[in-house]
């Protein structure tokens, strides 16, 4: 099957593909966007964050098939230069150690912020409790969060 | 032009470097160096590394110690920044690929700081110096009179040159043999928040881990592995696999089948479709349950007494209080998130490898597990036909300190004539780790009737190596009459460094024992401990008339924790403390958990941490707070099972990390201290287990004595 994604503002075409393949490795392998990370292939852990048409979805288990005609928006796409509110409170809390979960985390915190601009504490727990951190970076994610709330709003 | 600060020898090692400038090689590895866990920092390396300045790329840093998340990458910089007079956002970082002169190059046992602190300073101070000298020289004045900032030496009238410029001439300059030191109150970024200098690249996606090398037409693959730790293959039946769309080849390598297809996709469908019979070999009747079973009945029964002082039986009889207890501790596995992978490439007789490894030293020369994990070994290759790419690592937590998954990724290349990635999904993972093995303990203490320690008997079930047996556990220490006795209970699993080996069991086991010990005695825990550790007036408040221990850097974290604990004053929480100390550093825990339900399993969580000079405020409050979380995720959820020699565990789903709702508020005090730094990255996980349990047995009255408490 042929299916052209569009990722991060530009059509990519795919031929013979698998349409049940999932974005996740569309986007590593065949693009070779590794900025969107592999964990658990079975929608536990939130590395894989993606934006389908600006909602958070993960990406190990969503097959290109349903993204024929979506807008993907990956980590490398957020901003042009790391200026996303999010991707600069992350910076001035200093919040990634491996790193390695945080891509995900923040397609995760842009999607809460872009439907609830002013989250409480528990709002902001239940949203990321789909991302892993095994780092163990949860202080500093829900301090930044609530950094890049006020940077949004002001 | 190059000079180097120490001998002539030293000196031909790297005359074929073709960079121009100043090079100055620094000692990364002291003979005093500890040994990790697994031995690997106990070896002998010819003591090199280099800062580079020249016209091109200004002042480069080679980092030898992998990056894994404890932030070694600023670290450093941020020592070189201070001692050279150079500004870090403008110092170039090269992650070092494994070489022979580097000293340590492994991110384990709490040792990249405390290796390399001193021997970094002074290649520092030396280079320094000699630009120094060679701008003074050039401006006729006093070099006395001169400094550095910010990349440029600095002299009288306004006078600037940059590093850069002047570094062939300085070059040219004799090497002092005793750099002076920079005294502390120079310093303008150690000590104090820094932060991480690789943040911007990993929120914008361009860091590259292991798993993110994508070389020109590379190929992807998985690994099929026997199920049952040690099976071999029987026969298989590819055919249906090799006709799914995007496979290239299915090989068989030794007892495992690595299938490679165009996408990571399509090779983890057609591995489903390989059929596999398998002889599954005498490790098919690993039952935890039954081993769990074996080890009450051993810890009763008969046993070798290995360890003895004193006379336990008789103290054990005269002692007031009298205490049996048992605990047990799971099997866990890593789970580091980024699984482990590796890719590599084999043409025109040379071996190309991208891979995120815990350990370089041993990709050099693997002298540690002696399985032969090195890059020579696993490709039959010398190193000159070797390019070995070192990756951000995503977590490791001890599995990558096991270069085995290189190895599966070298075999693979090996075999063809493109470049393949390997990597194990996160089923591959959790049930083809090297394990944290369990392990089984039971107790006898005898306490006099003030509570002082009088006799222990341990009986534990894990096998103990030869040293091992000799030396007394942590917690024997504190009493005058010990024995140990010992029987092996078979496992039949795969083992390896788990965070804190050892460590984290032993110091749940003994934290436990010590609350068990101050609650039979009726002293607070508090109390207890101090007077453990050798505090005068609780000693003499209890009646002791010598301390176990003299530990007063503990006494101090105590009172510490106590204070900013507010210790029992919540009436809504039970308190429990722990304390632990290794790698060179003290920790002092005190965890609260609600009495009522509460919303998070652990509420709040209290550290004093003593760890000599703090680099990074900033770096060591993240290790601190990153050990306590990841510590509560074992002692909450982990245990792989297994059964008919499988393990019973698949994803996350079944073996659970700790979430965002469920992670506890925690507050660090980092004692102020002029010693030399210390390990940070395994001192809060050992005493978090104990302190979760012996919260909830202040909250609750229920004593946990077997992890996890969640199951």
């Amino acid at each position: 099957m042929n299916i052209t994604l569009s990722v991060n503002g530009k059509d990519h075409a795919l031929k013979e593909v698998d349409p049940s393949m999932p974005i996740l490795w569309a986007l590593r392998d065949l693009l070779g966007l590794t900025g969107t990370k592999f964990g658990c292939g079975m929608a536990q852990c939130g590395a894989c964050t993606i934006h389908l048409n600006g909602n958070a979805v993960r990406s190990c288990v969503m097959p290109i098939s349903a993204a024929a005609n979506a807008k993907i928006t990956t980590i490398e796409g957020l901003s042009e230069d790391g200026s996303h509110p999010v991707q600069e409170a992350w910076i001035e809390e200093d919040v990634p150690q491996c790193g390695y979960c945080q891509p995900g985390q923040i397609m995760s915190a842009v999607a809460l912020l872009k439907d609830n601009p002013k989250p409480d504490l528990s709002t902001i727990d239940s949203f990321m409790a789909g991302n892993i951190c095994r780092c163990g970076t949860y202080p500093r994610i829900r301090k930044a969060i609530q950094k890049a709330a006020t940077k949004i709003l002001s | 032009m190059k000079i180097l600060n120490c001998s002539r020898r030293d000196f031909l090692k790297v005359s074929g470097l073709s960079t121009t400038g100043l090079i100055v090689g620094f000692r990364a590895f002291s003979s005093s160096a500890l040994a990790s866990p697994t031995g690997a920092g106990a070896h002998a390396f010819t003591p090199n590394a280099f800062i580079t300045i020249n016209e091109q790329d200004g002042v480069t840093l080679v980092i030898s110690c992998p990056e894994i998340g404890q932030n070694i990458r600023t670290t450093f910089a941020m020592i070189l920044g201070d001692e050279l007079g150079a500004d870090i956002n403008k110092v170039s970082l090269h992650q070092a690929e494994p070489r022979s002169d580097l000293g340590r190059q492994t991110a384990g046992g709490s040792g990249s700081v405390r290796n390399c602190f001193t021997n970094l300073r002074e290649a520092a101070a030396t280079a320094r110096e000699m630009l120094i000298i060679a701008a003074a020289k050039k401006w006729g004045v006093d070099p006395g009179i001169c400094q550095t900032e910010a990349g440029f030496v600095v002299g009288p009238d306004s006078k600037r040159v940059s590093f850069e410029s002047i570094a062939t001439l300085a070059s040219k300059e004799a090497v002092s043999p005793n750099p002076q030191l920079k005294p502390s109150s120079d310093f303008k970024y150690i000590g104090k928040a820094t932060r991480c200098l690789d943040t911007k690249a990993i929120v914008t996606g361009q860091t590259k881990y292991g798993i993110d090398a994508f070389p020109e037409n590379t190929a992807f693959a998985v690994m099929i592995r026997c199920p049952v730790f040690e099976g071999s293959i029987k026969s298989y039946d590819d055919s249906a696999a090799k006709r799914m769309p995007g496979v290239r080849e299915i090989l068989q390598i030794d007892d495992k089948i690595a299938v490679i297809a165009s996408n990571t996709w399509a090779a983890i469908n057609a591995s489903r479709a390989v059929k596999v019979n398998w002889d599954k070999g005498q490790n098919e009747a690993v039952d935890s349950e039954k081993q769990l079973e074996e080890s009450r009945k051993v810890v009763h029964g008969n046993a070798d007494t290995v360890l003895e002082k004193g006379d336990f039986e008789a103290a054990y009889s005269s002692a007031s209080i009298h205490i049996d207890a048992e605990f047990f501790v799971p099997t866990i596995a890593h789970a580091s998130l980024e699984p482990p992978n590796g890719t590599s490439w084999m043409q025109n007789g040379k071996m190309e490898i991208w891979g995120s490894s815990q350990t370089l030293n041993n990709l050099y020369q693997d002298k540690n597990t002696r399985r032969g994990w090195d890059l020579p070994t696993m490709t039959g290759l010398p190193h000159d036909k070797i390019t070995y790419h070192q990756l951000r690592i995503g977590g490791g937590f001890g599995r990558k300190l096991s270069n085995d998954y290189v190895q599966e990724s070298i075999e693979i290349a090996k075999q063809v004539d493109y470049p393949v990635k390997m990597i194990f999904t996160r089923e591959d993972d959790i049930q083809n780790d090297l394990y944290r093995k369990p392990d089984y303990y039971r107790y006898r203490v005898g306490l006099h009737a003030n509570g002082f320690p009088g006799a222990i008997e341990e009986r534990s079930t894990k096998s103990l190596n030869r040293k091992k047996r000799k030396q007394p556990s942590a917690v024997m220490r504190y009493f005058n009459d010990y024995l140990r006795k010992h029987k092996s209970v078979p496992l039949g699993i795969p083992g390896g460094a788990l965070r804190a080996p050892g460590h984290n069991i032993t110091s749940f086991v003994e934290q436990s024992l010590f609350d068990i010990m101050a609650e039979k005695a009726g002293i607070d825990a508090i109390d207890y401990h101090l007077a453990l550790h050798g505090d005068s007036e609780m000693l003499k408040k209890l009646g002791w008339k010598q301390a176990p221990r003299t530990e007063p850097i503990v006494c101090d974290l105590l009172r510490t924790v106590k204070k900013d604990s507010g210790w029992k004053q919540d009436p809504n929480f039970g308190y429990g403390l722990s304390t632990f100390s290794g790698y060179g550093s003290h920790c002092a825990i005190v965890a609260l958990v609600e009495k009522k339900d509460g919303k998070r399993p652990v509420e709040k969580v209290y550290a004093a941490v003593h760890c000599g000079q703090v680099i990074n405020p900033l770096g060591a409050k993240a290790q601190i707070e990153g050990g306590i979380i990841d510590c509560l995720s074992a002692t909450l959820y982990q245990k792989i099972t297994h059964k008919e020699g499988r393990v019973q565990q698949n994803n996350f789903h079944d073996y659970r990390l700790l979430r965002m709702p469920e992670h506890p508020d925690v507050e660090i005090s980092i004692a102020e201290s002029n010693d030399p730094p210390q390990g940070l990255g395994e001192v809060s996980y050992p005493p978090m287990a104990a302190a979760t349990t012996n919260a909830l047995f202040h909250a609750t009255g229920r004593r946990v004595t077997e992890l996890p408490l969640i199951s």
